[in-house]
């Protein structure tokens, strides 16, 4: 290794990514883009459910009963309608995605001590959105039900009808805010689109262009070429790291509980797997097409849908699992959220940072072997 | 013949097949130091392969070749710090400045810090370029581009530099001077391995081999070759409607080939004195009496197509002594 060779290829390599400032321009706003899309779009709680309700009965009773979907948070009762055809409407039309027929007989059955049927009619197309409703709706109706038992019981002087009575205190993401687990995840998202597209690039154009020729032709050492090409584009992925880090903290508002210098250093690792990622696509295809195209497939949407980004790896079926192994992103996200949500270091993610360091060691490996100073 | 100090380049042997196709069969050469030496050929005979074997950026599949002491075989990256080569097709960076572009190949080619800008200096006046030195490299035209590739070949002063078709789809002009900056460097003791299909600038060189479809097919210095190398005698005949008589003369009894050279035919014959009395029958009886016929030297291209025809018919190289 030659430092002025190494020099060479970085001064080089910078004034070309400047001259192309366009390139230049879209890594650095590609993570705001992102940033923005997953934090501000990309929400996966379910809130305001649009529910619209038939009341046939209208008593003092059913009207109580909806008062609490009207006063939760969860709920955004649309309309109340008269009619399954007006109903069927709604949902058609995707004003609700659920619709509650209130009997006309419900107040007479509770008053009886029976039964009150309520019918709820759910828009099933979105599996997730409809079942986390139900869920809510089961919620406000066993809450409304023990309300109701606890009414006619008292008057009997029976007093504890809840045996068990459950305290819970969640951790970490103490709100269920989506976006507190999304953002950090995004983080890895971004180091990879820069990482691996941009440096997919590099060594490809220069054989495209016929410079590698010339290049080859000199007794530059291998690894001069790749580290002098790497060290831009790492500088570049490093800024769009801190990018995202202070978008993070001062637009999405993430709690940031562990260690700073700790994150940087892991980014680092993962951005140098990633790195060696495209310039080994780069060494591969020869051609800047496809060797976007490689890292396109192979990063990016392994990132996205393996890494337990926003798809919990636990519901994935066995064997796609097992690939979700040697997806790298799955343990940056692992380390992303524990050193964000949890505030842990080292000692609990050693693992998942040595993983990284296997991977990174292994991509520049593949890269160097690859990589010959000869025309094919 | 590594260890002889007056042998720049020797190549024993040397293949190279792609796949089935044979690109290099065999061939054998040796280069003297100092030595302006020639490949000359059609497109696809071979001539860029060769260079890339000599420079080490392309493995041979049989033979042995030793450059500046060196084996190709093995040694490739020692062959590489002690060379220049310029490519055929245009390999700087467009979107670097003259300068930039020097500089990059100062850093690779690790000229001394201290020398460097010195250096730079020296290749900016050497290939004229200073009114040019801060414009991207992308709109110069050919001619410049093709003497700041030379520039950047030859900043580390290597002893042997090799040109792979340096002056292709540059003006004449352009192609004179370039061949004035390699006579310049040879007279400094530099040899240069140069590869062309201009049977003109071929003229330039100490030394050429005629390389057809993978071998040579005769190595000499331009001259011999010109006297010595051909059987045949070259008539040039000078009448008006060239074209039209080309056609006609090829039913001569006598005459192997012909072609058009300017406004005059030049046809290839065995008995310069039979076929010239032919064809001056033929010219009387259709009452053309404005025209000459002259014996003359035949030219390389003429040297080249008829050892092509010869190379087709038997196989085999002209053998000179």
């Amino acid at each position: 290794m030659n430092l002025n060779r190494i020099r060479a290829i970085i001064k080089k390599e910078f004034i070309q990514i400047i001259r192309d400032y366009r390139s230049l321009a879209l890594a650095l706003i590609n993570p705001v883009i992102l940033l923005c899309m997953f934090g501000f779009a990309l929400s996966l709680d379910v809130n305001n459910v649009p529910l619209a309700i038939w009341n046939q009965d209208k008593s003092q009773i059913s009207t109580d009963f909806i008062m609490n979907f009207e006063n939760s948070r969860y709920f955004n009762v649309v309309g109340y309608l008269d009619s399954y055809d007006k109903l069927q409407n709604y949902i058609d039309r995707k004003k609700a995605v659920m619709a509650m027929i209130i009997p006309k007989d419900f107040s007479k059955f509770i008053q009886s001590n029976q039964s009150a049927p309520v019918q709820l009619l759910v828009d099933g197309s979105d599996a997730n959105t409809a079942t986390i409703a139900m869920g809510y709706v089961n919620a406000v109706v066993a809450g409304y039900n023990v309300k109701l038992i606890e009414d006619s019981t008292s008057k009997l002087g029976i007093q504890n009808l809840s045996p068990i009575d459950l305290r819970p205190r969640v951790w970490f993401n103490e709100d269920f805010k989506s976006r507190n687990y999304i953002i950090p995840g995004i983080i890895a998202m971004i180091i990879m689109m820069i990482a691996a597209q941009l440096s997919s690039l590099t060594i490809a154009r220069e054989w495209e262009r016929g410079t590698m020729e010339q290049l080859i032709s000199t007794p530059i050492r291998r690894g001069e070429i790749i580290l002098g090409k790497f060290i831009p584009y790492f500088i570049i992925g490093f800024f769009d790291v801190l990018i995202a880090i202070s978008m993070g903290q001062f637009v999405f508002h993430v709690p940031f509980r562990g260690n700073l210098v700790l994150l940087l250093i892991v980014s680092s690792i993962f951005l140098t797997g990633g790195l060696a990622q495209g310039i080994y696509f780069s060494i591969v295809a020869k051609n800047q097409r496809l060797a976007t195209q490689m890292a396109v497939l192979t990063t990016f949407l392994p990132t996205f849908i393996l890494s337990g980004f926003v798809f919990p790896i636990y519901n994935m079926p066995k064997v796609i699992q097992i690939i979700t192994y040697v997806v790298p992103a799955r343990y940056f996200i692992t380390i992303l959220r524990g050193i964000y949500l949890k505030g842990v270091g080292l000692n609990i993610l050693w693992i998942q940072i040595l993983f990284l360091l296997l991977f990174a060691l292994f991509m520049i490996t593949l890269a160097g072997r690859k990589f010959k100073k000869k025309i094919t | 013949m590594a260890t002889d100090n007056n042998i720049a380049v020797s190549v024993k042997d040397l293949e190279k097949k792609f796949g089935s196709f044979i690109a290099v069969n065999r061939i054998n050469f040796d280069v003297k130091r100092g030595e302006i030496f020639g490949f000359l050929g059609p497109n696809g005979a071979g001539k860029s392969t060769t260079i890339k074997m000599l420079c080490g950026i392309l493995t041979p599949t049989a033979g042995s070749g030793y450059v500046d002491g060196y084996d190709i075989n093995r040694e490739q990256e020692l062959i590489k710090q002690n060379i220049g080569y310029m490519s055929q097709k245009f390999s700087l960076y467009d979107d670097l400045t003259v300068e930039e572009n020097i500089d990059f190949y100062s850093g690779i080619y690790k000229v001394p810090p201290k020398r460097q800008r010195e250096r730079k200096e020296e290749i900016i006046s050497m290939i004229g370029i200073e009114e040019f030195k801060s414009m991207f490299t992308g709109i110069l035209s050919g001619g410049l581009k093709q003497r700041l590739a030379l520039g950047c070949a030859i900043i580390h002063e290597p002893k042997i530099i090799f040109l792979d078709e340096p002056t292709a789809g540059v003006d004449p002009i352009a192609r004179n001077n370039f061949w004035k900056l390699i006579k310049e460097m040879a007279n400094k003791g530099i040899t240069i391995f140069v590869t062309t299909h201009y049977m003109d600038e071929a003229e330039n060189c100490d030394r050429l081999a005629l390389i057809y479809q993978g071998s040579i097919i005769a190595m000499d210095t331009p001259i011999n070759l010109k006297t010595q190398c051909m059987k045949e005698k070259v008539l040039k005949i000078s009448v008006s409607n060239a074209e039209e008589w080309l056609y006609k003369l090829d039913k001569v009894e006598g005459i192997k080939e012909s072609a058009l050279f300017g406004t005059a035919i030049h046809t290839i014959v065995d008995d310069a004195v039979k076929v010239k009395q032919s064809i001056k029958k033929l010219f009387q009886e259709t009452d053309i009496k404005d025209f000459t016929i002259e014996s003359i030297q035949a030219s390389l291209e003429d040297v080249f197509i008829s050892l092509i025809e010869s190379h087709e018919k038997v196989g085999g190289m002209c053998e000179l002594k």
